[in-house]
């Protein structure tokens, strides 16, 4: 495995910036993910990486080689898309042994068959390894072409999404099984998602991206408990953080520039003094109660128990600790007290 | 508004039974969620409530009319299939008033009803605008208004959720719920996402392979469910299931997993072979007197973390706090919140009843209105 960094590097596409002057180191070893909505430049940064989209400005570092003018192949990185993209007339075991008969390499047959059987075993399809492609399921097919980029030991791995078309279920048991692999083989690993759950779970850090522009890269928790910005803190959390006006702070200790209040939902207590408030709608998330109270400033979600007995229509008081309140300025940059 | 009654309802296409002798009763008002994986029989029964689908034998009943064979345009509902669905080249109001140009209203009516509905939806400010330039919210509020306007008995909604993203599903889901407090409507939804579900139903029912496993408010889906399948369908993650060792005597009041005694509410049943099932908030990690396993995955969520064990009665995963410091392949053990725990017949799969499971009776679905506040 190898370390990997982004020096400077910039690519546009006609008028669109989709990556913008890029500064970000990824240690041997790390998972970064890089997370942001749609457009927010994830995927052209993972293509820059691999060699299949050239940039205009800056350089591409692996293992601490200058990378920039070579060609994917020479790379040595492992790309899983989206979509599996398997040889449908092949089993799994040729689909898995493919990348390892590459006449560039050379492995013997014998090395071939062994590392083939690891990594099957490792992915637990190793009883699948004579079905024909086509025969298994959509968790299967992503296994294999998961287990595809593995059997070479590449530099880096490079992963677009490889688990958006799998269903809610057998994302998450992937989710786990890539995690203990990717601890398991130390693999250096950039992983691109939308999906917020799968960053924080996966990621050693996460990379936020707006607009062609690294937000903020820190590990899962600073994230969640420390961005720097708006943006960064509305990419997590479920339900999303609540941003409020400053009249919520009733009691002051509102620091100088601040424009915006926000504050996590199970930040948000129901108590006897603090803000007044209605009721609006009581919803069940099974073990906890995410409840919306409106009043004439705002609506705000609190996630309270689920023997709470709220009822709509009823009058609360909600409370925020003062060490819960996060502050942002009128652009949506943090404002730390 | 009205009460949907399914009768003996069955649908079979050619050897294939979709939906297997379904009977239950949508009540008046009521927000009603059909949950399955693909392929349960959640659509088709929607289908044939909707009347798009004929059913092989059995009744569907809307209110007091017997409709099992009549056209879906006879029965007064409104179906909601993807609410992006809209005519690109009328502006909101006339998306909005297009279903009620075909009927005999008045335009003052049609006016009025319009903009009612726009001011509650909050896109009253739009309705002059073209359908082409809204964001994805607001058409989304659009489409909602164009099925409310004609103030149908009950709203049918297949997965209307199901292409956008997870924030804004989210946020949507709020809305809907939102608007049915409003409306008080029956609405029939379908869905495989267990939380769409769990957000916005007063009763959930949960199907597979075209059968009826369980029908209940979501607290009591998640707290009882009546079947190991519905224990792994309904949360995220799942309830856990390990293997008991020995058999399980009524009144028992502990089993032995691990020949670690853990303390479980009296029990109703015997039986030879059970599953204890556990929730992972009612899973403590402690360092003595727990079941013993090995750390195989620490899942951060923000709010909490999610630990799953490996034990050799199985994997149980626990719901810990976020500043809890637990790392891969750690040893560590799993205590279960004795007056939490349920327990399943591990060869019928089925809820085994205990003073717990009987503390509170399935209630009675009158006075629906209740259950969500």
């Amino acid at each position: 495995m190898a370390n990997a960094s982004f020096r400077g590097v910039s690519k546009s596409f006609g008028a669109v910036k989709a990556v913008q002057d890029l500064e970000l180191e990824i240690a041997d070893g790390e998972f970064l993910v890089l997370l942001g909505p749609s457009g927010a430049g994830k995927t052209t940064t993972l293509r820059l990486m691999a060699g299949l989209e050239t940039p205009e400005a800056g350089q591409i570092m692996i293992g601490g080689l200058d990378v920039t003018g070579l060609h994917p192949a020479a790379r040595d990185v492992a790309f899983v898309f989206q979509q599996y993209s398997l040889y449908p007339h092949y089993t799994v075991f040729e689909n898995l042994a493919f990348p390892l008969r590459s006449p560039l390499r050379r492995v013997s047959e014998s090395e071939v068959k062994k590392r083939v059987l690891e990594v099957a075993e490792l992915l637990r399809i190793d009883s699948k390894l004579q079905n024909k492609a086509t025969k298994l399921s959509g968790g299967e097919m992503q296994r294999v072409a998961i287990g595809r980029a593995l059997v070479r030991s590449p530099k880096l791995f490079l992963m677009d999404e490889p688990m958006s078309s799998l269903d809610a279920k057998l994302r998450e048991d992937l989710r786990a099984e890539l995690k203990r692999i990717q601890s398991k083989l130390g693999a250096t690993m950039i992983y691109v998602t939308h999906d917020q759950v799968e960053a924080t779970t996966l990621a050693d850090r996460i990379g936020i991206l707006e607009n062609g522009v690294l937000r903020q890269a820190s590990s899962p928790r600073t994230v969640y408990d420390d961005p720097d910005s708006l943006y960064v803190a509305q990419r997590l959390g479920t339900p999303p953080i609540n941003v409020l006006p400053l009249e919520w702070c009733e009691f002051g200790g509102v620091p100088q520039g601040a424009k915006h209040l926000a504050v996590r939902p199970e930040d948000v207590r129901v108590g006897t003094t603090g803000t007044l408030g209605t009721v609006e709608v009581v919803e069940n998330l099974g073990s906890q109660q995410q409840i919306l109270v409106s009043n004439p400033l705002s609506e705000i979600r609190a996630l309270v128990s689920v023997d709470s007995g709220l009822k709509r229509g009823q009058e609360v008081r909600l409370e925020i600790a003062a060490d819960r309140r996060l502050f942002f300025g009128s652009g949506g940059e943090r404002i730390r007290l | 508004m009205a009460d949907i009654t399914v009768e003996n309802l069955q649908k079979r296409f050619a050897s294939f039974t979709a939906v297997k002798n379904s009977n239950f009763k949508i009540y008046d008002g009521e927000f009603f969620v059909l949950l399955g994986p693909s392929g349960c029989g959640k659509t088709t029964t929607l289908r044939m409530i909707a009347g798009i689908e004929i059913p092989s034998s059995g009744k569907i009943i809307l209110d007091q009319d017997d409709v099992t064979f009549k056209r879906a345009r006879e029965r007064d509902i409104a179906f909601v299939f993807q609410l992006f669905a809209l005519y690109p080249h009328m502006n909101v109001r006339q998306n909005m008033a297009f279903p009620l140009e075909n009927e005999k209203f008045s335009k003052s009516e049609v006016k009025r009803r319009v903009e009612d509905i726009a001011k509650m939806l909050k896109i009253d400010h739009l309705l002059d605008n073209g359908v082409g330039n809204l964001s994805g919210g607001d058409r989304q509020r659009v489409a909602l208004g164009r099925a409310i306007v004609r103030q149908p008995k009950a709203f049918l909604m297949d997965e209307p959720l199901g292409t956008l993203d997870t924030e804004f599903r989210e946020l949507m889901c709020l809305e809907l719920r939102r608007l049915h407090n409003r409306l008080g409507a029956t609405t029939v939804y379908v869905t495989h996402d267990q939380h769409e579900a769990m957000m916005m139903a007063d009763r959930i029912m949960v199907m597979n392979q075209g059968e009826i496993l369980q029908i209940d408010t979501p607290e009591r889906m998640y707290n009882f469910p009546n079947c190991k399948f519905v224990g792994e369908f309904i949360g995220t993650p799942p309830m856990s299931f390990l293997r008991v060792e020995g058999t399980v005597r009524v009144t028992d009041k502990t089993i032995a997993i691990q020949g670690v005694s853990v303390g479980i509410p009296r029990t109703h049943e015997t039986a030879p072979s059970v599953l204890l099932g556990l929730r992972p908030e009612h899973v403590a990690l402690v360092s003595s007197g727990g079941i013993p396993g090995a750390v195989k995955a620490v899942e951060y969520l923000g709010s909490h973390q999610i630990v799953t064990l490996e034990t050799s009665s199985g994997v149980v995963r626990a719901r810990v706090d976020k500043n809890l410091s637990v790392r891969l392949d750690d040893a560590a053990q799993a205590l279960p919140d004795a007056s939490r725990v349920l327990l399943y017949n591990a060869s019928t799969q089925k809820l085994m009843a205990s003073d717990y499971t009987r503390l509170e009776p399935a209630k009675p679905v009158a006075g629906l209105a209740v259950a969500h506040g």
